[in-house]
């Protein structure tokens, strides 16, 4: 089984406030496939430095409104 | 499921089952002769013509049904699947050389040696698809 990134997000429940903003839009605005938008809420993918700040600035958040470490997966 | 993982599917399916024919063909003409059949050209462009003639239609058609995805560009995530799976698949090739060389070195077959590089190629491949199927369903 692979192993999991140790990052948590928000990026589904921020759509999801954002109008209801469908991850086809979202992909669009970042510049990467639907699925890989859905690898990512799902926490199988951990995206590129460049593609998180641009998921951050499409909601106006900062990045750790975002993405956080997750703690309990370092034990 | 992205185009590349469809794509995936159909290439590992497809070079599965050629694979499999010219190889069953190889074994069968050896045990027929009583040794290591020779390359047989006609086998090879017989497997490689199923191949391409297979991949083309089954990529129009899943290009058809989903023309977005298939005209896209490889994103971050495709383009860290595919080189991961392409680097582990290159392990398997050259497993499979070592193999066929250490053969040829011992037994002297160079019929043997052609055929263990044919059949470490196709191995590859499958492998290759086999992991990008993976790496896209469980992560990396």
């Amino acid at each position: 089984m692979a192993k999991r990134p140790p990052i948590l997000n928000r990026v589904k429940a921020l759509r999801e406030a954002h109008d209801g903003m469908s991850q086809a839009a979202l992909a669009k605005e970042i510049g990467v496939t639907r699925q890989t938008v859905i690898a990512i809420e799902q926490g199988r993918y951990s995206p590129s430095l460049e593609s998180a700040f641009r998921i951050a600035r499409v909601f106006g958040v900062s990045l750790e409104d975002v993405f956080q470490w997750d703690e309990t997966a370092e034990a | 499921m992205s185009f590349h993982e469809k794509s995936a599917w159909i290439m590992g399916l497809l070079l599965s089952l050629t694979g499999y024919w010219y190889l069953s063909r190889v074994w069968a003409l050896s045990d027929a002769l009583g040794e290591t059949a020779p390359p047989v050209m006609g086998l090879i462009a017989g497997a490689t013509i199923m191949l391409i003639v297979g991949a083309v239609i089954s990529h129009i058609i899943i290009g058809v049904i989903n023309p977005d995805e298939a005209s896209g560009d490889e994103d971050e995530r495709d383009k860290q699947v595919l080189r991961r799976a392409g680097n582990i698949a290159g392990y398997v090739l050259g497993f499979g050389i070592f193999a066929g060389l250490w053969s040829y070195y011992f037994q002297r077959d160079g019929n043997l040696l052609f055929h263990i590089a044919v059949a470490s190629l196709i191995a590859s491949q499958v492998a290759e698809y086999a992991l990008t199927i993976l790496f896209y369903r469980r992560g990396m």
